[in-house]
């Protein structure tokens, strides 16, 4: 089979693209498969790609970002896209090229809202479309909502990589004859031995944001330095949050304690070094760095924000669980492991085990399940759901869809007024 | 269609060579201190087994003084096995690695994989309690090519926790190959001041746990900088005070810094709060060689 990702920037950092990463190197095993960046704005990705993968870019920002088009506003990425800003004419133009010269692709996969909605609309009609959701629904603006509402009935299939966000799109939203299915991110098995449990720190890797809340993370380990302070926080990432957390560290005392170490690629050489995993995100779509920490034998501690980590972990058995933005639950939860040698030993071992569910091999075979099945369906002419099932779900639906349109239409009116003022 | 080794080679030192196509190297640190690297990747060579070649990077434009190779041998997975040995110790610097594949001893560069470096996560490796140090820490250079950083001190004293308040900084300290004896004192010396430019002196406590510390005023260092300024000529904008240490009151001068532990570049991840006394700002921080100074301004 011939596989396509369309990716947003496969030269940048995140989990969305470290997920695709995994995917596409593991099917590349059994298919031809090719990543599409839609940006390149340096030489080299900064996630190790399987060498079968071949990555293409269509815009390259080090030579085009003053290109003339690329200074116009897109037309079909929707303006009420998070990424809106960086679309542009010359992007429309490129994404509708790129799609139309996929003519002998048999699955073409969108992996943010706006991709999604480019393949929904210029996708190649003879290959299976899937928008991957690695966002969640809840968390998108109403007038976005909407967008997807319109334009996601054209793709085969949605995948969320929650079963709580697959289920809030089969609430909220009205997509006949569009399969919808959790697919969560893989995470391949380290190239190392796992970590201990012995030594006397805790991890934490993602970018320097303010959704990560790393200042919640090093207010929680002052108290295990109170009490424990032969212990050390390592976080590595980097972000605009860098000066901010600097400063609360200093603040607390804590710098020779807490570290910012900057970003480190591949973590898994990092998580080894510690025995717990920390993760006090206000909002985490799936969770990379949960899984990546327990593939490494590491029990994390998590805020049980939406969605991923409840789905990830199981609360007292391969980690803990503790309430979003509490940092002295937090820290004692955090002490509990630190205290308890014996019990950090257990649940890391308990962390190893439950995270197999995440090796590519049992998430791929789930994927290509779902891509034969559509691609079947597909070429038996697209029998799609009876009628009766459409108009049930229209009714069900419909509430939500009057309700985003009317905040949709809302935020849309502040958006032109933000956009004017810039 | 070019071979990895071809392009890399008409390509060398420029930045299209593609580094998912260059040899990679994973590196071990040994529970017993031995580092041992796997490569993949690797061209098969024409003849006999492949070699790594290190080369102790010269200053920019300036030959190279000194490389070490080291054998390969085929593992059972297929991959290449090397051992970096101990003795002799790298020159200190930094030392860029090759893979050499070919009788005409064409040049492939090496990227980085995976650096199971958590011995010396620990702080406690090489074994601190011989007569000197030799440190080999295997790290991914700035344009991600696989490196090997060396330190080999005759005498070190590796610092610990650096504590700081408004008038001042105590540093922990370790004594690796030196032993403390009267007259012992940490340094505090101007850089760029010659041999009898200003020092300042500060007495070694000992610690109660086998280690020392000393405090080191900075009112000394805000005096020098106002008395230079009160001088005659341009007064540069910062000025530096490497920190090292008198293990007795003749004894040679070892360096106060930090290399026994598993990060590579110690500048930005061990920072303190700088302290502001008056118009004068002064902060401790490590050299790009890890070793411990202060900065005033």
């Amino acid at each position: 089979m011939k596989i396509v990702f369309l990716l947003h920037n496969g030269y940048g950092i995140g989990g969305t693209i470290k997920t695709t990463f995994n995917l596409a190197s593991a099917l590349a095993d059994r298919h031809d498969v090719e990543i599409i960046s839609v940006f390149r704005h340096r030489a080299q990705p900064n996630f190790g790609l399987g060498e079968k993968v071949r990555m293409r870019h269509l815009v390259d920002l080090r030579t085009e970002k003053d290109h003339p088009l690329h200074t116009t506003p897109a037309r079909v990425f929707p303006t009420s896209e998070y990424r809106y800003g960086q679309y542009s004419r010359l992007t429309d133009q490129r994404i509708k090229e790129a799609l139309a010269g996929l003519g002998d692709a048999d699955v073409v996969i969108g992996t943010r809202p706006g991709l999604n909605v480019h393949l929904a609309l210029e996708g190649p009609r003879k290959a299976v479309l899937i928008g991957q959701e690695h966002l969640t629904l809840l968390n998108h603006p109403p007038a976005l909502r909407g967008e997807l509402r319109r334009a996601y009935p054209k793709l085969d299939a949605v995948t969320t990589v929650t079963h709580a966000d697959a289920d809030e799109y089969r609430r909220r939203m009205r997509l006949p004859g569009v399969r919808l299915q959790a697919l969560p991110n893989s995470v391949p098995k380290p190239g190392l031995p796992p970590a201990d449990g012995d030594a006397k720190v805790v991890v934490a890797a993602g970018r320097l944001v303010r959704v990560k809340r790393y200042d919640l993370l090093i207010r929680a380990f002052a108290k295990v330095v109170a009490e424990r302070p032969d212990w050390r926080l390592r976080i590595y990432g980097r972000g605009e949050e860098q000066e901010k957390l600097r400063a609360l560290i200093d603040e607390l005392g804590l710098y020779n304690h807490a570290f910012l170490m900057g970003a480190a690629s591949p973590m898994e050489s990092e998580w080894v070094k510690g025995s717990i995993a920390a993760v006090t995100s206000n909002f985490e779509p799936f969770g990379m760095t949960i899984v990546e920490a327990m593939r490494c034998g590491l029990p994390v501690v998590s805020t049980d924000c939406d969605y991923g980590p409840g789905e990830i972990i199981k609360d007292g058995v391969d980690g803990r669980l503790v309430p979003v933005g509490d940092a002295d639950a937090f820290g004692d939860a955090l002490l509990a492991l630190v205290r308890d040698d014996e019990r950090r030993r257990e649940m890391g071992a308990a962390a190893l085990a439950s995270s197999e569910r995440y090796d590519p091999v049992p998430i791929i075979e789930e994927a290509e399940r779902l891509i034969l099945s559509l691609l079947e369906e597909k070429r038996a002419g697209r029998a799609r759901g009876p009628l009766g099932g459409r108009v049930a779900a229209a009714l069900r639906s419909a509430p939500h869809a009057l309700k985003d349109a009317a905040l949709g239409a809302a935020s849309a009116t502040v958006r032109t007024v933000r956009k004017a003022r810039r | 269609m070019t071979t990895a080794a071809e392009s890399a080679e008409t390509a060398e030192g420029t930045p299209d060579v593609p580094k998912d196509r260059l040899p990679r190297a994973d590196s071990l640190v040994e529970p017993d201190g031995r580092l041992t690297l796997r490569l993949t990747r690797l061209p098969e060579p024409e003849s006999g087994a492949p070699e790594l070649l290190l080369v102790l990077r010269p200053k920019k434009g300036e030959p190279e003084t000194e490389t070490r190779t080291v054998p390969l041998t085929r593992a059972e997975d297929g991959a290449w096995a090397g051992e970096l040995p101990a003795e002799p110790p790298l020159t200190e610097g930094r030392w860029d690695v090759y893979a050499l594949t070919r009788p005409d001893g064409a040049r492939l560069r090496v990227v980085p994989g995976l650096r199971d470096l958590r011995e010396l996560a620990a702080g406690t490796r090489p074994d601190p309690s011989g007569p000197r140090i030799a440190v080999r820490l295997p790290y991914a250079t700035k344009d991600v090519y696989f490196a090997i950083r060396a330190w080999v001190r005759q005498g070190h004293a590796e610092a610990g926790d650096v504590h700081v308040d408004g008038d001042g900084m105590t540093v922990a300290v370790r004594l690796v190959g030196v032993k403390q004896g009267a007259g012992a004192a940490a340094l505090l010396k101007l850089r760029g001041g010659g041999k009898d430019g200003p020092v300042v002196e500060a007495d070694l406590r000992e610690d109660g746990a086998g280690g020392w510390t000393f405090t080191a005023p900075y009112d000394p260092l805000v005096e020098q900088r106002a008395a230079a300024d009160g001088a005659e000529g341009a007064v540069a904008d910062e000025v530096y005070w490497d920190v090292s240490l008198r293990p007795t009151r003749k004894g040679a001068r070892v360096r106060v810094g930090r290399l026994l532990d598993d990060v590579a570049d110690k500048k930005p991840v061990f920072v303190y709060p700088p302290a502001v006394l008056g118009t004068t700002t002064v902060q401790p921080y490590y050299t790009v060689d890890n070793d411990l100074a202060v900065r005033v301004r």
